[in-house]
């Protein structure tokens, strides 16, 4: 029996086992996708040849991916692979919004989302964001000409610049970036014989932080640019007994997909004992017990797993409450260079307490063009709006590009400045992971995602609205010469919530520890897991901040331990030359 | 559709297994339901192509998204006629049309990158401006 089994190598889920196994904790990771040997040699550049590598899907990329079903016009972005979907995310490490949180008292407090507040305070929660920051490391990022760009917009639109991390009042800022910023010839030359690690170090600008990130070459694991969990928490766990007195190494599992939670004893004594899970290349079945187990499958599929698991749902509020942040997408064509498709994907941010944030995003050719012009939810730009709505936006162009207007928009990558936005949006039961009726594959039935933008709740809309036409500001105030709003159907790369924390036990599924009402010695320590939106920054060092908590939780719950991290506590951090030993050391 | 998008995009649609049942390859499906739209707009279009959909013109086709985004045909149709113009220019702007799979090496330049000025993949690039006001650090409060 282990000590501890983690279902998901992922944002949350490798943060748990780096911190147990550091405790001497015997610590079982099991990972639906694969544990990536050489990421230099296995993610490829091209963006189509990533899509098999670098996808939810079989370890097999000859095999097609694994389905869900949706209510909307939009999947949802996962990743399998240790990393989970933090391989292909932008690094963005922003804290939540204070008034996110239970005890707020600011004079924004009725803006925010107050139903489903965190059962905490920030103020709790800050020791655990800062232990995180030096962990990845967290590094206030450097500009490149689409970050001026912004910048010069933010300026214009008199956004007041915010210097800290804990953010008050609106405001903008370079991004808090789990990347390591750029050192020696890293950004500073495209000459591919002065890029290599240690002439390079940290970011190397190259563009393509959406194929995982192997730069700069020839750099150990733990140097690499971008901080997925990949390179970050899951090689600490794996070498815990190298670097840390009491540390045990963590093992994982990969190729390894958990179809059930197992447990035993019924009602208020109902116990988690163990999971039972099956090989993606074999199709063998295997059973491992544990004194605890850990779920951090993500958003969608932690709810799925836990349906699938015939687990207890008695207030109904397995997989409800799914927050996805109600994306939008404004495009400026600039009459000058902005670099659109170099650098690290987002490096700057504006931020809206109550209402949300939006930030710059690059990127290569292909998904630049799906994610600027081409999802919509109204239709094709000037010859068909379905929308019924008059956009308030100020963008000049409405509706999805194609055709010749597609082309002209598109024929210099370099000259576009594009912005995300990212709502505070509302914890509404109505949307939802739940099983869907099509065929179950072979690790059983399918998720069924629901974050339809008709679901949006009056506030939702508002607070989308309220930042896309800020953010067109802004473009405009940079120059733009024509501002694009494509009406994008919400682009489900932030998703939270579906499995929330909160106080209230009638609409909550995990107490304020991350332990699930239901079933004891079960916990939950992802994105499913936050108790609503964050108030719209970027969810995954909120996951991280409380993962590390709940880590502590379990230490002292079920292990007679205390807790380790305090105002003063100095992590060692995965850059630290005694991890990069133990990596060498371990053949990792 | 550019032309370097349509191997790729022919692979992915007539993989079997992608579609519901009682579909066999997503191709089969898209075929259906466009067909299906067509018949609204026009019964009988008159072309060289198998496909009544493919034999409309460029003002027919709009008419045929238009009817399907509109939700009236379902809304199954919305997610589709969506999915269908995404993937096509995902695909287009994209290497995927000459990108060797046994190889992992590209065989041309992708037309989607001459088309949108892309330099092409790079480990590196030289845009490195420096800290905002020179600050590197943010402050705790
Ligand atoms: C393009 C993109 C950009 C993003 N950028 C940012 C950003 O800049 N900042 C930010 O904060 N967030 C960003 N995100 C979101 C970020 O990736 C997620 O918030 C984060 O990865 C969530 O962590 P998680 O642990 O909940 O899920 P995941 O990271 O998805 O981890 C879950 C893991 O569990 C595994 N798994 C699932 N089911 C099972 C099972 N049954 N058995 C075993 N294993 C299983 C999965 O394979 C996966 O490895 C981005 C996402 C995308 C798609």
């Amino acid at each position: 029996m282990r000590d501890v089994i983690i279902i998901g190598a992922g944002g949350g889920g490798a943060v748990v086992a780096k911190e147990l196994a550091e405790q001497g904790l015997d610590v079982l990771m099991l990972e639906a996708g694969r544990h990536t040997g050489d990421a230099e040699q296995e993610w490829p550049l091209y963006e189509s040849a990533s899509q098999g590598v670098l996808r939810w899907g079989p370890t097999n990329p000859a095999m097609g991916p694994w389905r869900r079903e949706y209510a909307q016009a939009s999947t949802a972005f996962q990743t399998a692979g240790v990393g989970g979907t933090t391989l292909q995310y932008f690094g963005n490490s922003p804290r939540a919004m204070p008034g996110s949180f239970a005890g707020y008292n600011g004079a924004d407090k009725n803006l925010y989302d107050n139903n489903y507040l965190f059962p905490f305070s920030y103020d709790e929660l800050k020791p655990y964001y800062r232990w995180v920051e030096k962990i990845l490391p967290v590094q206030t990022a450097a500009l490149g000409t689409k970050e001026e760009v912004f910048i010069r917009g933010a300026e214009g639109i008199g956004l007041h610049y915010e210097r800290g991390k804990d953010v008050d009042q609106a405001s903008f800022r370079p991004q808090q970036n789990a990347i390591l910023q750029p050192g020696g010839h890293a950004g500073r030359t495209d000459d591919p014989q002065r890029l290599q690690f240690p002439q390079a170090r940290g970011c190397t600008y190259c563009g393509h932080c959406y194929q995982g990130c192997s730069m700069p070459r020839r750099a150990p694991r733990n140097l690499k640019a971008k901080r997925s969990t990949y390179n970050s928490y899951a090689p600490m766990a794996l070498t815990a007994d190298l670097w840390s007195r009491h540390g045990k190494a963590a093992e994982i599992v990969d190729d390894a997909f958990v179809t059930q939670v197992l447990t035993e004893g019924s009602g208020a004594s109902m116990k988690a004992v163990g999971v039972g899970f099956r090989i993606g290349a074999t199709g063998e079945t295997h059973v491992e017990t544990a004194r605890v187990v850990v779920m951090a499958a993500g958003a969608i599929e932690t709810p799925r797993l836990w349906l699938n698991s015939g687990l207890p749902n008695d207030n109904g509020w397995v997989g409800k409450g799914l927050t996805t942040h109600a994306t939008d997408v404004v495009t400026g064509v600039m009459p000058f260079e902005t670099k659109g498709s170099q650098g690290p994907a987002s490096a700057v941010r504006a931020d809206f307490p109550g209402y949300g944030s939006f930030e710059s995003f690059g990127g290569m050719p292909g998904a630049y063009a799906a994610n600027a012009f081409l999802g919509s939810e109204a239709g094709i730009a000037g010859i068909y709006d379905h929308s019924g709505e008059v956009d308030q936006s100020g963008a000049d162009v409405v509706g999805r590009l194609v055709g010749p207007a597609l082309k002209e928009t598109m024929s210099d990558i370099d000259r576009l400045a594009s912005i995300v936005i990212l709502t505070d949006d509302d914890v509404d039961p109505r949307n939802s992971v739940s099983l869907s009726s099509q065929p179950a594959d072979e690790n059983g039935p399918v998720p069924l995602v629901n974050a339809q933008t008709q679901n949006f709740t009056a506030r939702t809309r508002s607070n989308r609205e309220y930042l896309t036409k800020k953010a067109v500001e802004l473009l405009k105030a940079a120059g733009a010469t024509q501002v694009i709003r494509p009406k994008a159907p919400p682009s489900l790369i932030h998703m939270q919530s579906s499995m929330r924390m909160g106080s209230d036990p009638a609409n909550s599924v995990v107490d304020e520890n991350g332990e699930a009402r239901a079933v004891q010695g079960l916990y939950i320590a992802d994105n499913s897991s936050l108790a609503n939106a964050v108030g719209g920054p970027n969810p995954t060092l909120t996951t991280q901040a409380i993962a590390t908590r709940t880590a502590e939780k379990i230490m002292q719950k079920h292990f007679g331990g205390s807790g380790w991290v305090d105002a003063r506590g100095q992590p060692i951090t995965s850059v630290d030359p005694r991890i990069t030993l133990a990596c060498e050391k371990r053949g990792l | 559709m550019e032309a370097n998008g349509q191997l790729p995009l022919e692979f992915g649609l007539n993989t079997a297994g992608l579609a519901p049942p009682p579909f066999d390859s997503l191709s089969e499906l898209i075929t259906f339901a466009l067909d299906n739209v067509t018949g609204f707009i026009n019964p009988a279009p008159t072309g060289p192509f198998a496909g009544r959909f493919a034999n409309l013109t460029w003002n027919e086709k709009v008419a045929v998204f238009s009817a399907m985004e509109s939700g009236l045909a379902g809304p199954e149709m919305v997610t589709l006629a969506n999915a269908l113009l995404l993937y096509t220019g995902l695909v287009s702007y994209s290497d995927a049309g000459v990108l060797n799979p046994l190889t992992g090496e590209l065989i041309a330049e992708p037309v989607g990158w001459q088309i949108s000025g892309y330099e092409g993949v790079s480990v590196g690039r030289n845009d490195y401006q420096g800290y905002y006001r020179g600050q590197r650090r943010a402050h705790e409060h």
